[in-house]
C-alpha cells in the first residue's frame, strides 16, 4: 500500500517556502517519542479465541458477568465485517498474528501504589514529561499534593500496553466525591455502575473495531462524577503503546451525573518501529441532566516514517451519549500522528436542549492517511452543535473530514452549524470533505460550510501592504486558520497541542 | 450478482424497441441498434441495477424506479414554449424525434434509429463511450441500461463555429402503458453553440441519457423543464458531458411536476479553462421525491464550476443533494464552487445533502456550502407585518429562495418563462393544499 520511494518531489507553492516543506517533512521523521523502554514483558499467547478473552478477563479478575460480556462479543466480532468505506488504504491486518494482553512482568502482583512501581515505568513517564508524581502541572509551581490557590492539578491514569500504572491525585479526587481510575480496578468497586453503563453508549456489535475492543480490552481510565459536583481537576489518561506486535485496546468510560462537570484530557505516543501496531479504543461518554463534559485528545502515535513504514492503526470509537436536558459535550482533538487514523467522535443528543461541540485538527505528513469527522444525531429538541474542522495536508499524505449531521422529525428548534476548512502544502496530497447532512423538521436549521485552497494570496498581499516580512504573513494566516480550534483546548493541552502545531508550520512562521 | 429476474421485470415495463420485435410480435432475441450498444450489455451486467445498498442511492429508494408500473400517459397541460422565434423545433414521436420547423441548415439532426447511424462518426466517438468512462468510480446501472437498450434519441452533430437553438417539445402521443428509454448524442465541434430546451411532457416512466462532447473553444447549454401532468411518473436522468478547452457546459432543470426524479450529471472538463455550471430548482409536494446527483472532475488547469441547486419542500416531499467536486492532481489552478439549499415549508418534508470535495491539487479555491430549514422568521414578520397573507408571503420567500439557481440561466426571455413556471406550481399547490 505504501510507495517505498524516498525521493517524493514535492512542489513549493508561492508562498510557502522551502523551509516549509522541510519543517513540515520533519514532523512524522523526527517523532520525539520514538524510543522504547526495555522492560521485561509478560504477553498473552498470540491470536485471538474465546480462551484469550477468557484469559484477559482473569487476569483483570473480573466477575462473570462481565467474562460472559466479553466472549458474547467476541462471538459477534466473528461475524462483523471490517469496514472498508473510508478513505484509508492499508494492507489488511491478521487479527491472529498479534498480542492482545501485554504487562510488564513487574506487575503479576499489581503494586498497591505509585510507590510499588518499576521505577523504569515511571522514568518513562518522566521522559515523556507526564507528571505521576502528584505535582503542579505549570512550571515554577513545587511541591506535590499541596496547592497553592492559583495552581492548577492534574490527575493522571497512566497507562502502558494493557495496563494501568497508575492514578495519581485519588484520595483529593475521593474526598469531592469523584470517582477516577482504571477500568479494572472500578469493575471491582464499582461494578454496579459499570454494569449499567459498559456497552450502552457503544454497543458490541456497534462496528467491527469496538466488538473487538469489547471483546479483548484490557485496561482504560473510569470517571463518575456525583451529581452537582465539579471535579475539582482536570482528569486525564496517558496511553503508551511499548511492546512490539501488540495491540492496544482501551476502554474509557465516564459518568457524569445531573448538574455535574469534568474535564478529561488524553494523550497518546509509541515507540518508533518499522511494523505497524493496532490501537482500537472505545470511549464512552454519559452526560446526564445540565452536565457537562469537556473531553480533549492530543493524539501522536508514532505516525511511521517518511516513506510509511510502520506508525500505528488508530481505529477508534468515541460517542458521547447526552441523555439528560441541558447537558453538554464538547470533544476537542489535535491529530497529528497514527499512520491510520478512522475516528469519528460522536454525540447523540437526546435530551433537550443538550449541546455537542467538535474542534478537530487533523494534520497529516508523508505517508500518513486519516479519516475523521463527527456525527451529530439531533433527538431532543432544541438541542444544538457545532462542528469545526481544519485539515492540514503534506506530503502524500490524504486527509478526509467525514460527517453526519441528523436532525429527526421530532427533534424540532435544533441548529447546527458545521465548518471543515482544509489546507493543502504541495501538490501531491489530497484533501477530502464527505459531510452527510440530514434534515427532517422544518423548525431546524442545519447550515454546513466547507472550503479547501492553499495559504491565501489575497490575504498575504494584505499582510504584506502592512508591512510584514513574506514569511511573517504566511505565520499569520497559516495560525490563523488553527486558531479556533486551539482556542477551545484547556490549557494544559492547548500548550501541546499548539507546539505539535508548530512544528508542521514553523517554516511558514519563518 | 445481478438477478436477471428481476432485471427483466424492469425491461418489460419499457417499450419494445420497434426493430427487436419479431414479424408475429413475439418476443425475439434483443439484437441492437449499434455495435456501442452490445458492447454495454456487458456492461450493466456487471455493475448490476441499483440496490439501496449502493452508497449513492443512499436517500433514494430505486426500488420505485425498478418496480413502478407505467400509466397510460394522459396530457392535460398544454405546452408553451420556453423560446419564441428563430429556433429549431422538434417533437418527440413513436418512431423518433421529428423536425417541425425552423429546420436546421448549419447543424444536422437525426435519430438513433436511422440505419445510417452505425457509420455515424459522432456514433462511434460518443456513444456508450462517455457513459462507460463514467462507470470506474460510481455504479450507473441504468445508464448502461439504457445504452444497451435504447431505441429513441437525437443525434445532433454542430459543425465548428455553427449557431443553434433548438427546442424539443417531448408529447408522447402513443398513450400506452410503457415506459420509454432515450439516449441523445451531442457533438459541439469547436467554436459551436448550442443551446437546447427539452420541455413538455413525458412518458410515466422514462430513463435518458445524454452524451454531449463540447469541443474546443464551444458551448452547450442544456434546459430541461418538463412539465408533468401525471399523479404518478418516475423519471431518471443521466447527463455525461465532457468538456474541452475553453469550452463550456451549462445545464438547468426545473423538477415540479415530477413524483420521483433523479438526475445524475457526469461532466469531466478535460483541458484548460473549462467551464460548467449545473443548476437546478426543484419545487417538490405530496410525497415528492427528487434527488440530484452531480460529479464535475476537474482534469484540466484554470477550470471553473459552479453547482447551485435550490429545492422547496412541502407535504411530505423529499430533496436529494449528492455532490461532489473531485480535483485530480494536474489541475491547478481550479475554483469549484456548489451551493446546496433545502427550504422546508412544513414538518413532514425532508432534505438530505450529501456535499462532497475530494482534491489533489493544492493550488485550488474550491468551497461549498449546504444549508437547509425553513422559511426566515424575520423575513416572514416583515412581510406579514406589511400586510401580506402568510401563504402569498411564503410563496415570495420561496421564489425569492429559487431565484439564485433560475439567475444561473443566461437568456433573460428564459428565466421570465422559468420565473412564471415556478409562480404556476405554487397557485396549484395552494389549490390543493391537503
Amino acid at each position: 500500500m505504501f510507495h517505498l520511494n524516498n525521493s517524493v518531489d514535492v512542489k513549493p507553492r508561492e508562498g510557502v517556502d522551502h523551509q516549509t516543506i522541510e519543517t513540515v517533512k520533519n514532523v512524522g521523521s523526527h517523532y520525539r517519542h520514538g524510543w522504547e523502554t526495555e522492560i521485561e514483558m509478560e504477553y498473552a499467547p498470540k491470536g485471538l479465541n474465546e480462551e484469550i478473552v477468557r484469559l484477559i478477563s482473569s487476569k483483570n479478575d473480573e466477575p462473570e458477568w462481565l467474562t460472559e460480556w466479553r466472549c458474547a462479543a467476541y462471538h459477534r466480532w466473528t461475524e462483523l465485517k471490517e469496514p472498508n468505506w473510508a478513505m484509508v488504504n492499508y494492507p489488511r491486518i491478521n487479527y491472529q498474528d498479534q498480542y492482545y494482553y501485554a504487562q510488564p512482568k513487574s506487575f503479576e502482583q499489581k503494586p498497591k501504589s505509585l510507590d510499588e512501581v518499576d521505577p523504569k515505568l515511571l522514568e518513562t513517564y518522566e521522559k515523556l514529561g507526564i507528571p505521576l508524581r502528584e505535582q503542579m502541572v505549570l512550571a515554577g509551581v513545587e511541591g506535590a499534593g499541596e496547592s497553592p490557590a492559583d495552581g492548577r492539578k492534574v490527575a493522571v491514569d497512566a497507562v502502558f500496553d494493557s495496563v494501568s500504572v497508575g492514578t495519581t491525585f485519588q484520595e483529593e479526587l475521593r474526598r469531592a466525591g469523584v470517582v477516577f481510575c482504571s477500568m479494572s480496578e472500578a469493575v471491582k468497586t464499582h461494578p454496579e455502575l459499570v454494569r449499567r453503563y459498559l456497552g450502552s453508549v457503544v454497543p458490541m456489535t456497534d462496528n467491527y473495531f469496538a466488538g473487538l475492543n469489547s471483546a479483548v480490552f484490557s485496561d482504560g481510565s473510569f470517571v463518575y462524577v456525583p451529581p452537582g459536583v465539579h471535579c475539582p481537576m482536570e482528569l486525564s489518561t496517558y496511553f503508551r503503546i511499548n511492546a512490539k506486535d501488540t495491540g492496544q485496546f482501551e476502554r474509557t468510560l465516564i459518568i457524569v451525573d445531573q448538574g455535574a462537570k469534568v474535564s478529561y484530557l488524553e494523550g497518546c505516543t509509541a515507540p518508533q518501529r518499522d511494523t505497524s501496531q493496532l490501537h482500537a479504543a472505545v470511549v464512552e461518554l454519559v452526560a446526564l441532566e445540565d452536565a457537562e463534559i469537556k473531553y480533549s485528545t492530543v493524539q501522536n502515535w508514532f505516525p511511521g516514517d517518511e516513506n510509511g513504514k510502520g506508525g500505528i492503526y488508530n481505529f477508534v470509537t468515541k460517542r458521547a451519549d447526552c441523555r439528560g436536558d441541558r447537558s453538554k459535550v464538547m470533544w476537542t482533538q489535535v491529530e497529528t500522528g497514527s499512520a491510520v487514523t478512522w475516528k469519528y467522535p460522536s454525540c447523540i443528543l437526546r435530551g433537550a436542549g443538550s449541546h455537542g461541540e467538535f474542534y478537530s485538527i487533523a494534520i497529516t505528513n508523508n505517508h500518513q492517511q486519516a479519516d475523521t469527522g463527527t456525527k451529530m444525531i439531533h433527538l431532543g429538541q432544541n438541542s444544538r452543535s457545532r462542528i469545526v474542522s481544519k485539515g492540514i495536508s503534506a506530503g502524500v499524505a490524504q486527509n478526509t473530514y467525514r460527517g453526519l449531521v441528523s436532525v429527526h422529525p421530532k427533534a424540532k428548534n435544533c441548529r447546527n452549524y458545521t465548518q471543515c476548512d482544509s489546507l493543502l502544502i504541495g501538490d501531491k496530497c489530497g484533501a477530502h470533505t464527505v459531510p452527510y447532512i440530514e434534515l427532517r423538521n422544518h423548525a431546524s436549521r442545519v447550515e454546513h460550510e466547507a472550503t479547501t485552497s492553499k495559504v491565501d494570496d489575497d490575504q498575504l498581499f494584505y499582510c504584506r501592504q502592512r508591512g510584514l516580512g513574506e514569511e511573517e504573513a504566511v505565520a499569520l494566516v497559516v495560525n490563523g486558520f488553527c486558531r479556533e480550534v486551539l482556542q477551545a483546548l484547556p490549557m494544559e493541552f492547548a500548550m501541546e497541542a499548539q507546539q505539535l502545531v508548530a512544528i508542521s508550520l514553523e517554516g511558514s512562521v519563518g | 450478482m445481478v438477478d436477471m429476474t428481476e432485471i427483466r421485470t424492469h425491461l418489460s415495463q419499457f417499450e419494445a424497441p420497434s426493430r427487436h420485435l419479431s414479424q408475429d410480435g413475439k418476443e425475439a432475441p434483443l439484437a441492437p441498434l449499434l455495435p456501442e450498444q452490445s458492447q454495454a450489455e456487458t456492461r450493466w451486467k456487471d455493475v448490476g441495477l441499483p440496490t439501496r445498498r449502493d452508497e449513492y442511492w443512499k436517500y433514494t429508494d430505486p426500488g420505485v424506479f425498478l418496480n413502478f408500473s407505467p400509466q397510460t400517459t394522459e396530457f392535460k397541460r398544454e405546452n408553451s414554449p420556453l423560446f419564441d422565434g428563430d429556433v429549431i423545433n422538434i417533437a418527440a414521436a413513436a418512431e423518433g424525434f421529428v423536425v417541425k420547423d425552423g429546420l436546421a441548415t448549419e447543424i444536422k439532426i437525426d435519430n438513433l434509429s436511422d440505419d445510417k447511424m452505425a457509420n455515424s462518426q459522432a456514433i462511434r466517438q460518443i456513444y456508450g463511450k462517455l457513459e462507460s468512462q463514467a462507470q470506474d468510480m460510481i455504479p450507473r446501472g441504468l445508464a448502461a441500461l439504457n445504452t444497451h437498450q435504447a431505441s429513441r434519441g437525437m443525434v445532433i452533430e454542430c459543425p465548428e463555429n455553427s449557431q443553434a437553438t433548438v427546442q424539443l417539445l417531448m408529447t408522447d402521443e402513443r398513450k400506452v402503458s410503457t415506459g420509454s428509454m432515450i439516449h441523445h448524442v451531442i457533438d459541439a465541434r469547436a467554436g459551436a453553440q448550442l443551446t437546447l430546451a427539452e420541455i413538455g411532457t413525458q412518458a410515466s416512466q422514462t430513463n435518458i441519457v445524454y452524451e454531449i462532447r463540447v469541443g474546443e473553444g464551444a458551448s452547450v447549454h442544456l434546459i430541461r423543464a418538463a412539465r408533468l401532468s401525471e399523479a404518478k411518473s418516475a423519471h431518471m436522468c443521466s447527463i455525461f458531458a465532457d468538456v474541452a478547452a475553453s469550452g463550456t457546459f451549462n445545464s438547468f432543470a426545473l423538477s415540479a411536476w415530477s413524483p420521483w426524479s433523479r438526475q445524475e450529471y457526469v461532466v469531466r472538463l478535460k483541458e484548460d479553462e473549462a467551464k460548467t455550471s449545473l443548476s437546478g430548482a426543484v419545487l417538490g409536494r405530496e410525497d415528492c421525491h427528487h434527488d440530484d446527483m452531480v460529479l464535475v472532475i476537474h482534469e484540466g488547469q484554470n477550470c471553473q464550476s459552479r453547482q447551485v441547486f435550490k429545492k422547496v419542500l412541502r407535504h411530505n416531499a423529499k430533496g436529494v443533494f449528492q455532490g461532489k467536486i473531485l480535483v485530480r492532481q494536474d489541475a491547478q489552478k481550479t475554483d469549484g464552487y456548489q451551493i446546496s439549499q433545502g427550504l422546508l415549508l412544513d414538518d413532514e418534508s425532508e432534505f438530505c445533502a450529501k456535499p462532497e470535495l475530494e482534491i489533489y491539487a493544492d493550488d485550488v479555491v474550491c468551497s461549498h456550502g449546504s444549508t437547509s430549514g425553513g422559511v426566515d422568521e424575520t423575513q416572514m414578520f416583515y412581510l406579514r407585518s406589511r400586510g401580506i397573507a402568510e401563504n402569498e408571503a411564503q410563496e415570495l420567500l420561496s421564489m425569492a429562495f429559487l431565484s439564485d439557481a433560475i439567475e444561473e440561466v443566461a437568456d433573460e426571455q428564459v428565466r421570465v418563462r422559468l420565473d412564471e413556471w415556478a409562480k404556476e406550481w405554487f397557485v396549484e399547490a395552494r389549490s390543493c393544499q391537503p
